[in-house]
């Protein structure tokens, strides 16, 4: 009995140390973690307040987000560059949305497993890295000069569409996965046929994830400059297109589609290669513009996602 | 049957209950061995012992009763398992109502008090033959159960007739012998409640056997689905 | 809680076509066991393949109309397997394949060559996990009925509130209808489902271990309510818990390995079984 009792107070001591061993190993993770995020935020942080410094003195002059461009920098405006980067992305959204959320049901729902199904499911991870200039070669031979479709928020609109469409396919089809089986089940077990199943159940369940991946798609097609360049947008543009809407019958107009355009990062890229300073300054403020477009549609989309999340819950 | 539960402790419990019915089976065993010579020979001594051994008896009983309640309740046994525990409290009811007959044949003894059995040979023979007889329906019905032989269980119960039969005998030879002899009338209906005692364990045996019986087969005996082409 | 679902004898039973002959078969392979007429259905030398692995093996089984049958055996032993080809869930996933027969009745139809839509819409499963659907606590009680194109709102209503109803819940939610269903504890949602699957007023009601990931009273609920339909609709119930199958079943079928070892009424299954496979496993004496 004592040297029972002398045993246990010993092993006590042993994982004594052990969880101690345990505990430091998970302190210096954390820490690894932390500093590694502080670092990155850090940067982040850095370039914001860089480019808002640089930029201030345009930042606060309303007339930076009215005027045109201009040869004067201190005239020069952004007002279209931020409509033109509104209504590409519009089209954008409106073309790659239902394509790609399509085409996830199908390859996850409908598509038989075989060989053709397996070459267009590589097919479709390989083209989400696919470099986005050769999109713009694509949409040059294809949507500029094969269809006439010109230099307009059209073609802009459809080739930043096909650049995100495997990244929305691939967030689409990881959704429906992740769905539980047995809710799919439930669904069939009550007599649902296929497209009940899916439209009923699986998609409303699979909105969240399907939004997060729309979102990082068009998060990246904000900030490309590349395919839109290639197919020739203009870079000095001094009126904007006409509005989507009129106060006369039929109350929408789609004349905009084939306006010339330019969009934010085109501006920018040519502010910053001109050789003034003073248009510099102009650069670093679109910079700051873009950037909270950018988090603002991140905001947007984690703002719905939580309202989707609530309403199924609670 | 021989497989182990993959709960050991469940074998050990039932185990444990089959041990007990053993020595409650033993125990009431000697008792009905000893009683009849303890009531002929008069020895008073060996009749208090039995009338003794009967708490002995009583406590074995209520052990196994209290196990069996423990056994079904923490243990839930079902199918061969339920059977088995059922057969045994059943079987130690029958045992403790066997210990009680005994213990009132050997009562008779202290009630006779001095006065010698002045039994006719004939009795004497129907008693001893009666004894033998039930002594060894009651111990083979404990061996069908340890070895869980069917056949023998029938037998035993095919046995309970000829018991009855020797009974019978005893009671007319008995009520013969009243009118003979009035004088001895006292000590030959001691005689003849020694008797259906005697036969009362011998159908304590012979629901013994029908209890394994039901053990081994799942039915009770009488039973609808009771089918020629088993036995 | 509903007394007059209860008693439930066989004048009531409406399918009276019972298929006095096509039981001969069983009959004769199981002489000893009262095979009972009025089968809701008739499994006939099922087997079935998930790929090459062959799950059941010529299964034999009746399914007794308006009565709980139990399925019980080892892990492995086929019981999910053949519960899910009742409603035809294999069907969902590739590889999978069917020989033999479920005949269906009144109709007498082989149900696992017929359309597996056709097969669900009549046969309802209530399953391990309570899967209720993200949606409304009506939602998903009306859910099977608009599967089936009930839209009229007064008859939605109607039948939702019966289905809570029979599930012995809508005391519990009749307040909280629009309120979500993950906001129902465990054995809540459980029963939910099982609304959920008697709204449509199927002929049949499938349980796929329908307690197991629930607590004693919750469980206890269950299987009331499951003795309580059980005068109302066909049952086949598989699960783990033997001490359930012996206290809410009528009959009870026991599989090992892909076969039917033994059918037969429950009292005699867990009293007497014939085959002493059958007496090793639910007396523990397993493996």
């Amino acid at each position: 009995m004592e040297a029972d009792a002398t045993r246990v107070v010993a092993s006590g001591v042993r994982f004594q140390r052990l969880v101690a061993a345990n505990r430091r190993t998970d302190i210096m993770m954390a820490s690894i973690g932390i500093l590694v995020l502080m670092v990155a935020s850090a940067l982040l942080a850095s370039v914001l307040v860089d480019l808002i410094l640089t930029g201030w003195p345009r930042l606060i002059n309303p007339d930076f987000y009215t005027n045109f461009p201009s040869r004067k920098p201190e005239q020069a405006g952004i007002i279209s560059a931020m409509v033109g980067t509104a209504l590409v992305m519009l089209v954008t959204a409106v073309v790659s949305v239902p394509l790609a959320v399509a085409a996830g049901i199908y390859l996850e729902e409908y598509a038989p497993k075989n060989w053709l199904s397996d070459i267009i499911d590589i097919n479709v991870s390989n083209l989400a890295g696919v470099p986005s200039i050769i999109y713009g070669l694509l949409a040059l031979g294809l949507f500029v000069y094969g269809f006439g479709l010109g230099e307009t928020i059209l073609t802009a609109g459809l080739v930043l569409a096909l650049l995100i469409l495997p990244v929305i396919i691939v967030a689409t089809r990881e959704a429906i996965r992740s769905i539980p089986r047995d809710l799919r089940e439930a669904a069939y077990g009550l007599g649902a046929d296929k497209w009940q199943t899916v439209s009923h159940y699986v998609l409303p369940a699979a909105r969240p994830g399907i939004l997060t991946g729309t979102i990082v798609g068009l998060a990246r097609a904000i900030g490309e400059a590349a395919p839109v360049i290639t197919i020739g947008a203009l870079t000095f543009i001094a009126f904007l297109p006409p509005p989507p809407v009129q106060s006369t019958p039929p109350f929408v107009n789609f004349d905009w589609l084939t306006s010339p355009f330019t969009v934010m990062p085109i501006q920018l890229f040519n502010w910053v290669s001109r050789p003034q300073a003073e248009f510099h300054i102009n650069a670093a403020a679109t910079g700051v513009v873009l950037m909270v477009m950018t988090l603002a549609m991140n905001g947007l989309a984690i703002y719905i996602r939580y309202q989707l999340r609530k309403h199924q819950r609670s | 049957m021989t497989k182990p539960h993959t709960l050991t402790s469940f074998d050990e419990r039932l185990d444990g209950l089959s041990e007990q019915l053993r020595s409650l089976a033993t125990t009431a065993g000697t008792m009905v061995d000893g009683c009849l010579d303890a009531f002929l020979d008069k020895d008073c001594a060996a009749a208090q012992a039995i009338i003794h051994r009967d708490l002995e008896v009583d406590r074995l009983e209520e052990a196994i009763h209290a196990d069996v309640m423990d056994i079904l309740a923490r243990l839930q046994p079902v199918s061969s398992d339920l059977r088995l525990v059922l057969a045994v409290e059943r079987a130690a009811s029958n045992l403790e109502r066997v210990g009680d007959k005994a213990k009132s044949i050997a009562k008779r003894c202290l009630a006779l008090d001095g006065a010698a059995p002045a039994l006719t040979q004939d009795t004497l023979d129907l008693l001893r033959g009666l004894e033998r007889a039930v002594s060894k329906m009651l111990e083979d019905a404990i061996a069908s159960l340890t070895r869980r032989s069917y056949i023998l269980a029938a037998d035993v119960e095919a046995r309970d007739s000829s018991a009855d039969d020797l009974y019978d005998d005893l009671f007319h030879h008995v009520v013969a012998q009243l009118q003979q002899d009035p004088a001895n009338a006292a000590v030959n209906v001691h005689a003849l409640f020694v008797g259906k005692a005697l036969e009362r364990i011998g159908d304590h045996a012979a629901n013994i056997a029908e209890e394994v019986r039901f053990l081994l087969r799942g039915r009770l005996a009488g039973a609808a689905g009771e089918s020629p082409a088993e036995s | 809680m509903q007394p007059n679902l209860r008693p439930i004898t066989r004048e009531t039973t409406d399918v009276s076509s019972a298929p006095g002959d096509s039981n001969a078969d069983l009959h004769r392979h199981q002489e000893s066991v009262p095979l009972p007429h009025g089968n809701r259905a008739d499994v006939r030398k099922l087997s079935f393949w998930y790929g090459k692995t062959q799950a059941l093996k010529e299964v034999n089984l009746p399914v007794v109309d308006r009565k709980v049958t139990a399925l019980i055996g080892p892990s492995g032993c086929g019981k999910s397997t053949l519960l899910r080809c009742f409603n035809r869930m294999h069907d969902l996933y590739p590889g999978n394949r069917y020989d033999g027969e479920i005949r269906l009745y009144p109709e007498d139809e082989n149900l696992v060559a017929i359309d597996p839509g056709l097969v669900r819409l009549r046969i309802g499963m209530v399953f391990q996990k309570p899967n209720p659907f993200p949606k409304s606590i009506y939602a998903n009680v009306a859910a099977g009925l608009e599967v089936r194109g009930i839209k009229k709102r007064s008859v939605l209503d109607e039948r939702v509130e019966r289905a809570l109803r029979h599930a012995a819940l809508w005391d519990e939610v009749k307040d909280r209808l629009n309120g979500s269903a993950y906001g129902l504890s465990g054995g809540q949602q459980q029963r939910l489902c099982i609304a959920r699957a008697l709204a449509p007023e199927p002929e049949m009601i499938l349980f796929d271990e329908p307690t197991s990931a629930l607590d004693p009273l919750a469980t206890a609920k269950i299987e009331d309510l499951v003795q309580q339909l059980a005068g109302e609709v066909t049952i086949l119930i598989v699960t783990h818990n033997m001490q359930q199958a012996s206290r809410i079943s009528d009959f009870t079928a026991f599989m090992l390995m892909g076969e039917m070892v033994e059918y037969g009424n429950t009292d005699q299954v867990f009293t007497a079984p014939e085959d002493p496979r059958t007496d090793q496993y639910i007396t523990g004496r397993f493996g």
